[in-house]
């Protein structure tokens, strides 16, 4: 918020206190409208801000240094709550906030049923500068002989996103009651991860698979994906997905990092000065800077206001997910010290956040994928991510690493086509991206894929059968023949199975009843996901007498329905009409 | 190290390396990159390398340095390096001769400068059986017997030796390479092959002296194998795929050094003659007749052998791999064009035989002329309306059997025959019945394993002086039958899905031609069958080498105007034999 847009929202009454503290006397505002007004005060708030600052009290100047260097106040401004539960000021918090707020340096305002703080830019910007900057002045350790990396974790992140929407996309993920993937089905999506569950333990109290945990909390997050509890399974939202895909690498990297600060936020309450940290952090690491160099400066810092934050905090919320998003590698010196710098993908997100650049991260992507006449696509991992979705379409991953190999597969490749793909635009795709021209084999490898594909189809109906030659006149009833698709022979015809509560009411009404149970050759326990029907009709049995036997003995049950193997004499009256 | 989009290296952390070969530095890279990498894949545009510590060790031995590996990936990584490879390849290089074998007197020491190292060895259950001695913290004497099985095991448990322990000189039997052949042209080692032999001899030194040769089919192995033998002046055991194989060696040795007939001996099923040069088949080595499989493999120790040749030696046996086990201290060759083994014991022969030391893609020598540029095409055939119905009701074996001779199959050879009529043809499948129908129709020659040896040696003889242009083999001609000419096969059939029979196959018309330098590679395929499954894994090899298939689709036979008019000329030309016949009688 900027000090415009703060003073535009406050009362005559208001703007006239504000004036009075920026030292405007009264004669002098009196007599000039709201508009004058605003503008005089914003040369105070321009030029003449440190002098403003000067005369608040020792406990306003605490706390708005607070508001600045540790919360959103900001930028998307900072809930009451959360700054009455971090702050040691809590027995005169609200005085003191009314206090800021009369003196114009902080803009209060009731967004649901929360008190939210904004404190308007320049004043933000004057603050940072004036805490940072004696910390950044202050002399590096220096590092002890050649650094030996440790750690850099590259694009791992949103590799590992990706198979996890991908693995949404291509399966069947799902869920508990509770909304939680089944554990064996997260050991399998944790199997393909890069980033391992070990590394995420500080957000979640249960840390097995805590990385799956996280995706999947952030893609729900971002509305990406759903889990409508009564299906039980977790469902991708194309539309979002689509946006999703568009956008680059590095603003997902901010996205994960924001989310990984809230999830943070969640379990350790203790105040940071995030914002401080951040800048101290965009200020270093163009080159190797020993990790305990920063912390000690905010740690000074901290106790000079009297904060306490740990270097194990400080590495979990900063060094921590910055190495496991890419944004930075590790090393350690000679002494066994750990150092930190960024990475390209890191300089990039500090010219983002400083903005001193565009096109942060156009530089560092590329569109370029290769396909190998072995049937492999090579794929690097810096790839748009719309078309790295495109690849995960078409090919399965074999090896993700900083190249990614991908295979293709022929069950990938039916699946888009029935989502919609037809071959000339999967055969489009591929010469577009590639980089070199693509093998004649690969091409005529996906044309035998698809030359059958969707030739024959299955369609899922209910068969009428009528048993006697004296009842099939009821076929050709008018109101029976509406039902009818088409029929087998005179006595077996086709219905769709959208009527067949219609048709049982019609059956009633014309005297033929029809049995409550669907005849099948399969048991009723492998129908039980076609229809609700079948599924009473599986209640029904379990009651039924000699069930339990019977259910045992599938085999059996199949055999004599298609008449391959003589029925035992314990299926003799389990009735299984086999139509066709 | 930032994104440096044209720089062709991309370095995975699973220890791989794919490099574009499309860079204007690509040979340079691919000198450094292959001393200390094993070529794994070479498509066409990316070509897949492996660091291993096997490979990393022998780089250390021959000189590589850490920082010119370090500066190689600086100076064209297109990515940042993940630390863990840095860290992996610096632990390799450390690790290259922290233990040493070396020989005192008759025993075998295993030495190492830090004693926790030994410690640490020796404390494996699975190593323990091995020592002989504790000499003091730093030797350890082991017993010599157990040379080969102590550095696999070693190398199981990662601590792989440098084997300084040196070779059996061997009785001597000196020997040169000429430089005109007997037939009277002149004959040198090509530049690949002098740098192959070089890299196996190592200067005499206990670096080399044992190891495998990768090449392609007609790269001019035996003639590797042959200068090895010459270079290292001993007397040589030299073990090949087959009768006539080994016959080619002879033929080989003799035709380009200065070795005598008398000095030469064949041991194998139709003599077994033992002399200073003495070439066996695996057959007959490994001959599963209770006590006589222990008699053949005493070959090993029969003479004082300076060198044995493994020849394909992806093919050995298991009792040999058994035996070389127990033979370390001979220098070893292994040769082969293509190193998959279906078992997957790739690994073993490295162990026994000895690592890599050379190998160089297809593509390359291909480029260069030292082979034929082959033209690979599949071409699809439809299976009859029987057939079809045949086919559906088959089981998944029928299936492949019915699929692989398809009646159509014939009708394309004949098509193929007719477009090559002036080019030497190898037609070659799996099943006896197809390809005995085939030659009803065709009337050409044929070998299988039923034909004598005197009539295969006819039959290859009169193919390689042109007497015939067409000749139809079974699998006995997929190895190491040297038939230079041949410029087109036909395969009709093969052995499910392997990929070495493929590349093999392939190789029988890679051999440089006198004139045009131009192979054909036909791969008849029923369509819609497994077969088509199976020919897409069997090319997967020749693809990977940079092969590029391309595929099409045979015509059907009654719209096929060249196929009927084949058919008529066939059917007239057999009239005309059998009229002819009559006349005679």
């Amino acid at each position: 918020m900027l000090a415009q847009e703060l003073l535009e929202k406050l009362g005559r009454q208001e703007l006239q206190k504000v004036a009075r503290f920026f030292g405007l006397k009264k004669r002098q505002y009196a007599s000039m409208n709201q508009e004058q007004l605003i503008d005089a005060l914003m040369i105070g708030y321009r030029d003449g801000l440190p002098s403003q600052l000067a005369r608040l009290t020792r406990s306003e100047m605490d706390l708005l240094i607070f508001l600045c260097m540790a919360t959103h106040a900001f930028d998307t401004g900072a809930e009451l709550n959360d700054v009455g539960r971090v702050t040691n000021q809590r027995r005169n918090l609200h005085q003191t906030l009314q206090s800021l707020a009369g003196k114009g340096m902080i803009w209060m305002s009731r967004e649901r049923w929360n008190a939210v703080i904004y404190v308007p830019e320049e004043v933000f910007v004057f603050l940072l500068h004036r805490e940072a900057a004696p910390l950044i002045k202050k002399p590096d350790r220096s590092i002890v002989g050649t650094i030996k990396p440790k750690e850099n974790y590259g694009l791992a992140a949103v590799h590992d996103l990706i198979h996890l929407l991908s693995a949404i996309a291509h399966g069947r993920i799902e869920v508990t009651q509770q909304g939680d993937i089944y554990k064996r089905q997260m050991k399998k999506l944790n199997e393909q991860c890069r980033l391992n569950a070990e590394l995420f333990k500080n957000l979640y109290f249960d840390a097995d698979y805590a990385n799956i945990q996280f995706w999947k909390r952030y893609l729900r997050h971002c509305g990406v994906i759903s889990i409508p509890l009564e299906h039980r399974v977790i469902r991708i939202k194309e539309q979002s997905l689509e946006l999703f895909a568009q956008v680059t690498y590095l603003q997902w990297i901010i996205g994960f990092y924001d989310f990984y600060r809230e999830r943070y936020a969640q379990i350790h309450t203790a105040p940071v000065p995030t914002t401080l940290c951040l800048a101290l952090l965009t200020y270093s690491g163009q080159d190797w800077v020993l990790q305990e160099t920063l912390y000690e400066r905010v740690h000074e810092w901290c106790t000079q206001w009297n904060f306490y934050i740990d270097e194990r905090m400080f590495n979990s919320l900063f060094y921590h997910p910055f190495l496991i998003f890419g944004l930075i590698e590790t090393g350690i010196d000679e002494q066994g010290r750990a150092a930190w710098r960024w990475t390209d993908w890191g300089k990039a997100w500090v010219n983002l956040m400083t903005d001193t650049a565009v096109d942060h991260d156009v530089d560092l992507m590329t569109e370029g994928i290769y396909v190998q006449p072995n049937l492999e696509i090579m794929v690097p991992a810096n790839i748009l991510p719309v078309i790295r979705w495109r690849v995960e379409t078409f090919a399965e991953l074999k090896n993700s690493d900083t190249v990614l190999i991908y295979e293709w597969s022929k069950a990938r490749i039916e699946q888009a086509a029935e989502a919609g793909w037809t071959l000339p635009e999967i055969e489009d795709f591929v010469q577009s991206y590639s980089r070199n021209p693509v093998p004649d084999n690969v091409l005529q490898t996906l044309r035998d894929w698809l030359d059958h594909y969707g030739k024959a189809k299955l369609w899922d109906v209910l068969v009428l059968q009528v048993r006697e030659q004296e009842a099939a006149h009821l076929l050709t009833n008018k109101k029976i023949n509406e039902f009818i698709v088409t029929s087998f022979s005179p006595t077996t015809v086709v219905i769709r199975r959208n009527d067949e509560m219609k048709l049982r009411t019609l059956m009633n009404s014309l005297g033929y009843p029809l049995p409550r149970t669907v005849a099948s050759p399969d048991h009723p326990l492998d129908r039980s996901s076609f229809s609700q029907a079948s599924e009473r009709e599986m209640n029904q049995k379990t009651y039924a007498p000699g069930t339990l036997k019977q259910g045992f003995d599938r085999e059996a049950m199949r055999g004599k329905a298609l008449g391959i193997k003589k029925a035992t004499n314990d299926l003799n009256d389990f009735d299984l009409d086999y139509p066709f | 190290m930032a994104y440096q989009p044209n720089n062709p290296l991309m370095i995975q952390s699973d220890m791989s390396v794919l490099f574009e070969v499309d860079h204007p530095d690509a040979t340079t890279i691919r000198h450094v990159l292959s001393d200390f990498a094993e070529l794994e894949k070479s498509p066409e545009h990316v070509h897949t390398y492996r660091i291993t510590p096997l490979s990393l060790w022998n780089a250390a031995a021959s000189g590589r340095t850490l920082e010119q590996i370090l500066d190689l990936f600086e100076q064209y990584s297109k990515f940042d390096i993940a630390p863990n490879v840095i860290q992996e390849i610096r632990d390799q290089f450390d690790r290259f001769g922290l233990l040493t074998l070396t020989r005192e007197g008759d025993r075998l020491i295993l030495v190492s400068q830090d004693p926790s190292i030994l410690r640490k060895v020796f404390r494996f259950k699975s190593m323990k059986p091995y020592v002989a001695e504790w000499i003091d913290e730093v030797h350890v004497a082991v017993t010599a017997s157990n040379r080969g099985r102590l550095k696999q095991d070693l190398i199981k448990i990662g601590y792989p030796v440098q084997d300084l322990a040196g070779y059996t000189e061997g009785s001597p039997l000196p020997f040169q390479l000429r430089e005109s052949c007997l037939s009277g042209e002149p004959f040198a080692l090509r530049t690949y092959q002098t740098v192959a032999v070089d890299s196996f001899y190592a200067g005499g030194s206990s670096r080399g002296g044992s190891g495998v040769l990768v090449l392609p089919c007609g790269a001019g192995k035996t003639v590797i194998g042959i200068a090895a033998a010459a270079k290292i002046g001993a007397e040589t055991l030299i073990l090949t795929s087959s009768v006539t194989a080994a016959r080619q060696w002879i033929a080989e040795i003799l035709d380009k050094t200065t070795v005598r007939e008398d000095q030469i001996g064949e041991y194998s099923g139709a003599q077994k003659v033992i002399r200073p040069i003495t070439v066996a088949t695996y057959q007959i080595v490994s001959r599963n007749s209770g006590k006589a499989v222990q008699d053949h493999l005493n070959l090993f120790n029969e003479r004082n052998w300076g060198l044995i040749i493994y020849d394909e030696v992806h093919l050995l046996p298991a009792p040999v791999f058994r035996v070389t086990a127990d033979i370390q201290a001979r220098r070893r060759l292994g040769l082969t064009a293509t190193l998959i083994r279906e078992d997957g014991l790739e690994s073993d022969v490295f162990t026994l035989i000895g690592p890599k030391k050379y190998d160089v893609p297809w593509k390359e020598l291909e480029r260069s002329g030292w082979i034929a540029t082959a033209d690979c095409r599949e071409i699809r055939v439809a299976l009859e309306e029987q057939e079809q119905i045949n086919y559906a009701a088959a089981n998944a074996r029928t299936q492949a059997r019915l699929a692989a001779e398809a009646n159509g199959k014939n009708t394309v050879v004949k098509r193929l025959l007719q477009k090559h009529c002036e080019d030497q043809v190898l037609i070659i499948g799996q099943y006896l019945s197809q390809l005995k129908k085939l030659q009803q129709q065709i009337q050409a020659p044929m070998i299988t394993g039923q034909t004598s040896m005197k009539n295969r040696d006819e039959l290859y003889h009169k193919f390689r002086t042109g007497a015939i242009h067409c000749l139809i083999v079974s699998k006995v001609a997929n190895f190491a039958i040297d038939l230079p000419d041949a410029n087109v096969a036909i395969q009709i059939s093969g052995q499910f899905g392997s990929r070495q029979e493929e590349a093999q196959r392939l190789g029988r018309i890679l051999r440089p031609k006198k004139q045009e330098n131009q192979a054909y590679f036909y791969s008849l395929v029923a369509k819609n069958t497994k077969e088509q499954e199976f020919a897409m894994n069997r090319q997967r090899f020749l693809t990977e080498q940079g092969y590029a298939y391309r595929i099409t689709e045979a015509l059907p036979a009654e719209s096929d105007q060249v196929t009927k008019e084949v058919n008529a000329s066939i059917a007239s030309l057999d009239a005309y034999r059998q009229k002819k016949r009559k006349l005679e009688e």
